[in-house]
C-alpha cells in the first residue's frame, strides 16, 4: 500500500494537475453561479477537452468543476434569489433574506465555509470508506455486476420528474440508442440501416451534447425570446461590502455542519437521491434541532450551513458507489462514470487493485479540490458574482460553439457533429412532453454494462434467466434496488413538493 | 395548443417501439446457432419491449385512470425552438462544407440576429471566441477541426 501512495504522490502532485484543479474549481464556480448553466453541462463541455490528458488529470479537472459548481450555485441563490444549481435551492431560503438585510458577504462566506468543510469531510469519508466496500465487492461475478447495473438504473426513480414510467421509457430509449452500431462481443451490426455513419454507433459524448447541452440551449433560447417566462429579480451582486462571518458565528454552526455532512454522506451514497434531496433533508433537520427555529427562512446562518455543507458532501459520497460498484449516485456522477470509462478506467472493485494509483490519486485530488475551493472562493467570489448577469444571448452562443467543437473532438468524425442536431431535437421535444433526458443518459451509459454482464451470465450459466435470483448476493442487490426505487421515489415526491413551494415563494418575492 | 403528454408520449413510444421490434430481424442479423439470450438481439429487444409496455401503461394512465399532465404548447414559443434547431442544422452543414471558422462566424451572426443583439462589440467578441475555440482545440488539444473549405 505504501508503494501505491508513494506513486500517488509522484503522479498527483504535478504542476499540470494543480493548474487543472485550480482552473476547474474556478470554472465550476462560474458555471454553477450562472442560472441556466448546470454542473452537468459544464462537465459535458469540458469532457472533450480532456481527451489529450491522462486519466488522473482529466478526472480531477472534471471533479474540480463539480466541487466548484456546488458552491457556485449558492452565489446566485444568495445574491439574486435564483439558485445556479438545483442543489442550491434550499440556500435561497436564508441566503437571499440575509442579502436583503445587507449581509450578502456574511451569507456568501458562510456558504463557502460550509461548502468547503462539507466537501472536505465527504472526500475524506470516500477515502476511508471506499476501499473496504471495494474489498467486499471483489467477490462479485457477472450476475452480481448485472444486478448492480440494474441497481444503477434505480437512479431513474430520482430523476424522472413527475412520472416514473416516463423515466423508465426514457432510460430504455437511451439503452436502445446505446445498442446501435457494432456489438462488441459478437461483432453483429445493429440498426445501422446500412449507413456507414451508424456503424460505430452513437458515441456517448455527442449523445450527451445533443440530448442535454444543446436541448438546454433551445429551452433557454425560447425563454430569452419570450419575456413572460422571465421574472424580475432584486440584484445584490454589487453589494458585497459587509464583513464576513466571524469565528463565533462559525463555531455556532459547527454542530449543524457535522450533522449535515452525515446526512449528505448517507443520501449521496444512495443512487438517485443526490444534492437536491440532501440539502432539504439537512435543512429540515437543522431547523428541527435549532435553538432558533424562528430564524429559519429569515436569514439563518444555520440554514445556509446545513444546505451548503450537505450538498457539497454529496460530491464525495456519490463517488463511493461509483468507484466501488460502478453505480452512479446522480446525474453528474453518471457522466463521470462515462468519463472514467472513456479514459480507460473501469469503475468497480477492481479499480482499487488494478488501477489503485489512478483511483487514490483521484480521491486525494478531490480532497485537494475542496481545500482549493476555500482558498479560491475567498479570493474570487466577488469577481465571480459579477458574471452571473451575463445575458443568455451571449452564453447560449458560446455554449453551442463549444458543443459542436466538442462533438467533433470525440472521434474526429464530422458525422457525429451532424448527428447532434437531430439528437438535440429529440431531447427538446421529449423534454416538452415530460420525458427527462437524465434517465436517457443513464441508459446510454449503463446499457453496454447491462448487456455485457447479461450475455456473460447467460453464457456461463447456460441461459438460466433465474440465475440473477438464485445467486444470493445478486438477488439481495435486486431486492435492495426495488426497495431503493420505492423509497427514493417517495422521498423525491416529498422534496419536490417542498421545492415547488419554495420556487413559488421565490417567484412571488421576485415578482 | 393543449397536449395530453401521457397520451401523446404513450402513443409515440408504442408506435416507435413496435416499428423497431418489426425491424429487429432485418436490422440485427446474427450468424450461426447462437441462442437468443446470448445474441446481440437481446438488448434492443428488451429496450423495445419496455418502450411498448411503458407506452401502453401511459395510454392506460391517461384514458382509464385519468392521470394526465397537460402541456401547453404555444406556437409563438415553439417557432423559436424550430428556428434555433434550423440554425443548428445550418451550422452543422456549414462546418461540413465550409469548415468550423466560416460555420461558427455565420452561426454567431444568425443567432445574434435571432436574439436581436445589436451590440456589435458583443457580436464581434463572440466571433473572436469562435476563432479562439478553434485555436484551443487545434493547437492545445490537437483536435483537427476543419478550418475552411474541405478539399
Amino acid at each position: 500500500m505504501s508503494e501505491v501512495f508513494s506513486e500517488v504522490v509522484v503522479q498527483l502532485f504535478t504542476f499540470t494537475n494543480l493548474a487543472y484543479a485550480v482552473g476547474g474549481v474556478l470554472l465550476g464556480m462560474i458555471i454553477g453561479s450562472i442560472p441556466g448553466l448546470t454542473v452537468t453541462l459544464g462537465i459535458i463541455l469540458l469532457l472533450p477537452m480532456t481527451y489529450g490528458m491522462n486519466a488522473i488529470t482529466s478526472i480531477i479537472a472534471l471533479l474540480a468543476i463539480y466541487v466548484g459548481g456546488c458552491y457556485g450555485g449558492s452565489i446566485s441563490a444568495i445574491l439574486i434569489n435564483t439558485p445556479g444549481t438545483n442543489s442550491a435551492l434550499a440556500t435561497t431560503l436564508d441566503g437571499y433574506p440575509l442579502a436583503r438585510k445587507g449581509q450578502s458577504n456574511k451569507a456568501l462566506s458562510m456558504s463557502l465555509f460550509a461548502s468547503s468543510l462539507g466537501g472536505l469531510l465527504g472526500a475524506l469519508i470516500l477515502l476511508f470508506a471506499a476501499p473496504p466496500i471495494a474489498a467486499v465487492a471483489m467477490k462479485f461475478r457477472s450476475p452480481e455486476y448485472f444486478s448492480l447495473a440494474i441497481f444503477g438504473l434505480t437512479v431513474i426513480a430520482g430523476v424522472s420528474g413527475d412520472n416514473i414510467i416516463k423515466g423508465v421509457i426514457s432510460a430504455f430509449f437511451g439503452i436502445f440508442i446505446a445498442s446501435i452500431g457494432l456489438e462488441p462481443l459478437s461483432g453483429t451490426l445493429r440498426y445501422t440501416f446500412n449507413s456507414i455513419v451508424l456503424f460505430g454507433g452513437i458515441s456517448l459524448l455527442p449523445a450527451l451534447i445533443g440530448l442535454i447541452a444543446l436541448a438546454q440551449v433551445i429551452v433557454k433560447s425560447v425563454e430569452e425570446k419570450t419575456p413572460h417566462l422571465q421574472g424580475h429579480v432584486d440584484d445584490f451582486s454589487e453589494h458585497i461590502e459587509d464583513p464576513p462571518v466571524n469565528a463565533r458565528e462559525i463555531r455556532s454552526v459547527m454542530k449543524t455542519i457535522i450533522k449535515s455532512t452525515g446526512i449528505g454522506t448517507i443520501i449521496g451514497a444512495m443512487p438517485g437521491a443526490g444534492g437536491g434531496v440532501a440539502q432539504f433533508v439537512s435543512y429540515n433537520e437543522a431547523r428541527r434541532s435549532s435553538k432558533h427555529p424562528e430564524m429559519f427562512g429569515k436569514g439563518s446562518l444555520e440554514g445556509i450551513a446545513a444546505a451548503e455543507s450537505s450538498n457539497n458532501t454529496v460530491v464525495g459520497s456519490a463517488m463511493i458507489p461509483l468507484l466501488t460498484l460502478g453505480i452512479p449516485g446522480d446525474g453528474v456522477t453518471a457522466i463521470l462514470l462515462g468519463a472514467l470509462i472513456l479514459h480507460g478506467l473501469e469503475p468497480g472493485p477492481k479499480l482499487f487493485t488494478d488501477q489503485a494509483v489512478e483511483t487514490y490519486s483521484i480521491i486525494i485530488g478531490l480532497v485537494i479540490c475542496n481545500i482549493l475551493l476555500y482558498v479560491l472562493g475567498k479570493a474570487f467570489t466577488k469577481q465571480v458574482s459579477k458574471v452571473i448577469k451575463i445575458p443568455y444571448k451571449i452564453l447560449g452562443i458560446a455554449i453551442t460553439l463549444f458543443c459542436f467543437a466538442g462533438a467533433f473532438a470525440n472521434s474526429g468524425n464530422i458525422w457525429e457533429m451532424v448527428l447532434i442536431v437531430p439528437l438535440a431535437a429529440a431531447g427538446y421535444f421529449l423534454n416538452l412532453l415530460g420525458f427527462s433526458v437524465i434517465p436517457m443518459m443513464l441508459g446510454l451509459i449503463l446499457g453496454p454494462i447491462v448487456e455485457n454482464n447479461f450475455t456473460r451470465s447467460m453464457i456461463v450459466y447456460d441461459n438460466d434467466l433465474l440465475i440473477f435470483f438464485k445467486e444470493p448476493i445478486s438477488c439481495g442487490i435486486l431486492i435492495v434496488a426495488v426497495i431503493f426505487t420505492i423509497l427514493i421515489a417517495r422521498m423525491n415526491k416529498r422534496i419536490e413538493v417542498q421545492a415547488e413551494k419554495q420556487r413559488e415563494e421565490m417567484a412571488e418575492g421576485n415578482g | 395548443m393543449k397536449v395530453r403528454s401521457n397520451l401523446t408520449g404513450g402513443i409515440i413510444f408504442v408506435v416507435f417501439g413496435t416499428l423497431l421490434l418489426l425491424l429487429l430481424e432485418a436490422q440485427v442479423i446474427t450468424y450461426g446457432m447462437i441462442p437468443f439470450l446470448q445474441s446481440a438481439k437481446v438488448l434492443p429487444f428488451m429496450a423495445e419491449v419496455v418502450m411498448i409496455a411503458g407506452g401502453l401503461f401511459l395510454i392506460l394512465q391517461s384514458l382509464v385512470f385519468k392521470k394526465e399532465t397537460v402541456v401547453e404548447i404555444r406556437w409563438e414559443e415553439q417557432k423559436y425552438a424550430l428556428i434555433v434547431l434550423g440554425i443548428f442544422a445550418v451550422f452543422a452543414s456549414l462546418i461540413f462544407f465550409a469548415g468550423y471558422i466560416v460555420g461558427s462566424v455565420v452561426f454567431v451572426l444568425l443567432m445574434s440576429r435571432l436574439y436581436r443583439n445589436r451590440n456589435l462589440l458583443e457580436v464581434a467578441m463572440l466571433a473572436v471566441l469562435a476563432i479562439g475555440i478553434f485555436v484551443l482545440f487545434t493547437q492545445v488539444f490537437y483536435v483537427q477541426l476543419p478550418a475552411f473549405w474541405r478539399n
